[in-house]
């Protein structure tokens, strides 16, 4: 039986070999791609990592990346963004001037407050639980956060929250968010150690149910 | 900031992972690969990997280490120096495995270009690397590869102070590859220029130098080098020393 495949989208930036090793790493195939045609046939996509708004959003558009992922999206395929690819589903950035998003969930990206970057380990604050059979999140968990950006949007799509400087005196800032089957996190499950691979094999399965 | 991180080093040079004494002398370790391995089972925060022979050999960045550390599935964030003197070098060095970057010549030699590598891929995946020496009392900034002194210019200064770069590793170059402790003279003599998150690498051996260092205000991390590959799991027992301090007291290993 075919293992579920990703497609990882090449924006020329991103750390795509880090988050390529981590899907195999449980057991779950993935294509780096900055090709339309080769990322035609995945079961969801992946918006990776590492890199800044209006660069990665120029890319996507120079690639005709970005209307592809609409109509991947309006197909009802999944998509899962890893921090500034969780961004980039927005409908705008301020990061480099304003800056128009992909528009996938509703929202907007600024400045995190009080601070230049968000860079460490925090836990999740829980808002609704990922409905998925059998899932343990330990919200004593820690994950790796490395951004200066953060994503508004409804609460309807908060899934977890988190802060710098730890839960209780930070500022707090949206750390999971999913609306229908586009997944977002800021945070990095596939460098968040022995937390982020089970976070990465529960999102699959939560993908897989179609919730 | 978040909870402050303990990172370990892993100083390469031709090839090979070395214990480095004051960026003069080098013993050999082993293989990097496998010493990143064992940071990562053993459950560090950050993992820097440092490539110290690449400017001055003008090789560039050793994607092939990078690619072949990625290969091993590594779960920690990987943050690699050593050769980095563009934004195409940058772009490589993270689709090959890198999550953060560490430059030190190209601070000095061509600082506008850390506004293009911040503009492409966020000020946040970089940090700036500084070697000092605090002698008799004497603080200046060291070039390694020259051995000499430089001054930082009003051009790096402005870079630090719009925070283009994330944070600063500062190195104490006399206490480098020694037990003797990194110096907090250190601290004071730069508080002044008001910079980013500093890294404090240099000596940090024992519990009491860690502790202080954890203690003040500027530290966001602790790099440790040698003597984390002198014991099994030693970052677990470097967490129980240090119980009381900001840093992630839980984790698993992988």
């Amino acid at each position: 039986m075919r293992s579920f495949k990703f497609g990882i989208i090449d924006y020329k930036a991103g750390n795509l070999a880090s988050i390529h090793y981590a899907l195999k790493d449980i057991g779950c195939d993935s294509k780096i791609s900055s090709s339309t045609n080769d990322l035609k046939e995945v079961d969801a996509l992946l918006l990776p990592g590492v890199g800044a708004f209006g660069h990665a959003m120029l890319t996507l558009k120079e690639d005709g990346l970005d209307q592809f992922l609409k109509d991947f999206v309006q197909q009802g395929k999944p998509v899962l963004g890893i921090c500034l690819g969780m961004q980039l589903m927005s409908n705008s950035s301020t990061e480099m001037g304003l800056t128009t998003g992909l528009g996938l969930i509703p929202g907007h990206v600024e400045k995190i407050a009080n601070i230049t970057c968000n860079v460490g380990w925090s836990p999740l604050a829980y808002r609704n639980a990922l409905n998925i059979p059998g899932t343990i999140f330990d919200k004593k968990d820690y994950y790796y956060f490395n951004h200066s950006y953060v994503f508004h949007t409804s609460s309807k799509y908060v899934l977890a929250t988190s802060a710098a400087n730890n839960l209780e005196n930070g500022c707090e800032f949206n750390a999971i968010i999913k609306m229908n089957n586009l997944y977002g996190v800021q945070f990095h499950p596939e460098k968040s150690q022995k937390a982020g691979r089970n976070f990465l094999k529960n999102l699959i399965q939560d993908i897989k149910n179609g919730s | 900031m978040a909870l402050k991180r303990i990172i370990g080093v892993v100083t390469v040079k031709g090839g090979m992972a070395v214990q480095s004494i004051g960026f003069n002398k080098y013993l050999p370790l082993g293989d990097p690969v496998i010493l990143v391995e064992n940071l990562d089972k053993w459950g560090a925060d950050e993992i820097l990997l440092q490539c110290i022979d690449r400017t001055i050999l003008g090789v560039g960045p050793d994607y092939d280490l990078i690619s072949k550390i990625a290969r091993s599935g590594i779960a920690t964030p990987l943050i690699y120096g050593g050769g980095i003197s563009s934004v195409d070098c940058a772009a490589k060095a993270f689709a090959c495995g890198a999550d953060r970057l560490v430059v030190e010549s190209m601070i000095r030699d061509a600082p506008k270009r850390l506004i293009d590598i911040a503009s492409r891929f966020g000020s946040q995946s970089l940090i700036a690397s500084f070697p000092v020496t605090l002698v008799n009392g004497i603080f200046s900034y060291f070039d390694y590869l020259s051995r000499s002194p430089f001054e930082l210019s009003q051009e790096i200064l402005e870079i630090l102070k719009n925070r283009i770069v994330s944070e600063v590793l500062l190195i104490d170059s006399m206490n480098e590859g020694r037990i003797n402790g990194f110096d907090l003279g250190i601290l004071n003599k730069v508080r002044e220029l008001q910079l980013p998150p500093i890294l404090a690498f240099g000596g940090v051996t024992e519990p009491d130098c860690m502790i202080s260092l954890l203690k003040h205000p500027d530290i966001a991390g602790i790099a440790i080098g040698n003597s984390l590959n002198y014991r099994e799991s030693s970052i677990s027992h470097i967490r129980e020393a240090l119980n009381q301090m900001p840093i992630r007291s839980r984790y698993e290993s992988n």
